[in-house]
């Protein structure tokens, strides 16, 4: 495809891509020149993004020292790994039932899920929040994972990945002796891992990110997630510290950059996994 | 001795749609069935019945005189192999063969992962598993491909997986869904003689499914053809072919197609085609529309006009080497004729622009205006006896 376009019609479009790329990553370059620049540089007028005089140790240090950021990460790990399993562990059987298995009322309940996708969690966060008020689960890591567990958004995207694969695949392993569970689990999941891995991007972005539930249900640093930790961390430091603030910016969206780069490799290995069909 | 698969007025609708209506067939222990038929006439919907994957909505089916009407496919002890293999992807060719016999022979707590081959005799049983696999791959001849996944085969070696699979359960009957439709014609007809050979060293009833009408005759010991959701004719390759009972049958098998004449019936009983009497007693009454069908093999051509012949137009010979096909027309009728001539005759004849055919008595099957066949046919050429005879036989 790429072949075909001419030379300067490629030069213009590589151009327009770059100039794209440059913008979105701006501010991510301007986060981490911020963090190695003393208190005294980032106040300076002009754009510089190499600094004069070097604080990164600094700044760093001030950022796992000040607030207990590997518990904070930890936090995210842990509240984002459960999220994401619980999510496929209760989504997949939904879709596939969703997607290969006749029964009544199984329109109506896809129009529900649909439905599903169009209620913000705003909108939900009072009950949400009375809920677990009176399940004294305000301020445990539980109350950030649970009301995420099912995900309407995970069933919808997996449905429409299981109605690709074969129903003769399905009614082999029927006839292998498979109940509908072991299909799922057996059959189903190790194929839908493109699917799996696409999601699991989506949902561990959005959840390392989240800082309105956290903020609503967890008032405790040491039970912090990074974005609230954050806001924790400018708290404790009067938020004037930005050296110290990007600092400690740049160390919550590390991993989280990483983890996107290896889903990303496993994804596009995942798309090119064939051999389904004969 | 109780029929292996037995199925009693099996019927099925897909909302408002009839795709199976009365399926009456019991198979014998050991025997090899066919189910043809052109595609959407409902075999694979059946075959799907008894494999327990699709509830009938009538009827009822036994296996060794037990009936299984409500059982799972997983509860009938039957095994699958599908034209698309519907092999495992993200599983080797030996775990693909290993899934099954885990399923049966493996409780809940032993299949589970990484402990569960402490418990219990499950060593033991693994054991006998893996000795299991490779005796089916060996068998087949694919003891090479263990280790390779589906995407790593060719269509072939897919097919032989996919046979082992079901091989190596060993089970009460084996289903085959068009297997074969899939492979390139050389290896199609290799692989007919390797599941005909399977089949008689397994000693299992199978019932096989194939839209290929060559498929069925040449590997089944009986054929039912389908069409329209019910059975027409349920019989041995040579019956069904030389006595189909319904002109559909008689249309769907054979290659070329049988030529079909319309006769209109005189008052004295004689078939008659585009002015000319071809059939001397047909059987039926004056006025009655009736169809002759006449297999190529047996339309006989001469040069001069003969009693009881018909006389075509030569549209093309055709030379395939073993025999040759003569293409004609007949005044009158829509569809051409084809006899089919030894290459020697067609080479004597190729200079004719016009020819005679005509049909040997006993070749000449006749069906009423349903399609259905009439039976005891027959010429002034020949006793009145030697035409019930020769129907009979």
């Amino acid at each position: 495809m790429i072949g075909r376009l001419s030379p300067p019609a490629r030069a213009a479009r590589l151009a327009l891509l770059l100039l794209l790329a440059g913008i979105v990553t701006f501010p991510f370059l301007f986060m981490i020149s911020t963090s190695l620049k003393p208190q005294s540089e980032v106040f300076a007028s002009g754009l510089a993004l190499v600094p004069q005089h070097w604080s990164a140790a600094e700044n760093f240090a001030k950022a796992v020292t000040r607030i207990p950021m590997a518990r904070i990460l930890m936090n995210g790990v842990i509240v984002c790994a459960s999220i994401v399993v619980f999510q496929i562990v209760f989504a997949l059987p939904a879709a596939y039932a969703l997607a290969k298995l006749r029964f009544r009322g199984r329109e109506i309940v896809l129009a529900l899920v649909i439905l599903g996708l169009l209620v913000p969690i705003h909108a939900i966060s009072i009950p949400l929040y009375a809920a677990a008020r009176s399940l004294n689960l305000l301020n445990t890591l539980s109350v950030l994972v649970a009301p995420f567990t099912l995900s309407v958004f995970a069933i919808f995207l997996f449905r429409q990945f299981i109605k690709s694969i074969p129903d003769d695949l399905i009614l082999a392993a029927r006839s292998d002796g498979l109940s509908e569970n072991a299909i799922v689990w057996r059959i189903i999941l190790p194929n839908a891992w493109p699917a799996a891995s696409a999601f699991a991007i989506f949902s561990v972005v959005a959840h390392w990110n989240d800082l309105y539930w956290p903020l609503i249900s967890i008032s405790k640093t040491e039970l912090a997630t990074p974005p609230l930790g954050l806001l924790f961390f400018r708290a404790a430091e009067a938020g004037d510290d930005y050296g110290a603030l990007m600092a400690a910016t740049v160390v919550i969206t590390l991993p989280l950059i990483l983890f996107f780069l290896a889903a990303q490799r496993l994804f596009i290995e995942g798309m090119t996994m064939t051999g389904l069909k004969g | 001795m109780s029929a292996a698969v037995e199925l009693r007025g099996i019927g099925k609708s897909f909302g408002e749609t009839r795709i199976l209506e009365e399926i009456d067939l019991a198979a014998a222990q050991g025997e090899f069935i066919a189910l043809v038929g052109p595609s959407g006439c409902g075999k694979s919907t059946l075959l799907r019945i008894i494999a327990g994957l699709e509830q009938a909505d009538e009827g009822a089916i036994a296996l060794d005189g037990r009936d299984v009407t409500g059982l799972r496919a997983a509860d009938r002890d039957m095994a699958m192999v599908f034209q698309s293999y519907a092999l495992y992807p993200h599983l080797t060719a030996r775990q693909n063969m290993m899934l099954p016999l885990a399923m049966r022979r493996l409780n809940a707590t032993q299949r589970l992962p990484l402990v569960g081959r402490f418990l219990g005799s499950a060593r033991s049983i693994l054991e006998e598993m893996a000795r299991d696999v490779e005796q089916a791959a060996a068998t087949l001849k694919i003891s090479a491909l263990l280790d390779r996944k589906p995407a790593q085969m060719s269509g072939g070696q897919r097919q032989r997986v996919a046979l082992g699979r079901a091989l190596v359960r060993r089970p009460q009957a084996f289903l085959m869904d068009e297997p074969l439709s899939n492979l390139d014609a050389s290896l199609r007809v290799h692989m007919r003689a390797e599941i005909v050979e399977l089949h008689r060293r397994a000693g299992v009833v199978t019932i096989y499914v194939t839209h290929d009408q060559e498929e069925a005759l040449g590997m089944a010991d009986r054929v039912a053809v389908m069409m329209n959701g019910r059975i027409l004719q349920i019989a041995d390759p040579m019956t069904i072919y030389r006595e189909p009972a319904h002109l559909d049958v008689a249309c769907f098998i054979g290659s070329p197609r049988i030529n079909l004449l319309p006769l209109t019936i005189d008052a004295a009983g004689r078939g008659i085609c585009g002015g000319q009497v071809l059939v001397e007693r047909a059987n039926a009454a004056q006025g009655e529309r009736v169809t002759l069908g006449v297999r190529p093999e047996t339309l006989v051509v001469h040069a001069e006009p003969q009693a009881l012949s018909l006389k075509v137009a030569v549209t093309r010979f055709e030379f395939l080497g073993s025999d040759a096909l003569l293409h004609a027309r007949a005044a009158g009728l829509d569809a051409p004729l084809i006899a089919k001539l030894t290459p020697a005759m067609a080479t004597l004849l190729q200079h004719h622009g016009e020819l005679h055919v005509s049909a040997a008595p006993e070749a000449c099957l006749l069906f009423d205006a349903d399609g259905q066949r009439i039976a005891g046919t027959q010429t002034s050429a020949l006793p009145a006896s030697f035409g019930r005879a020769s129907h009979a036989a």
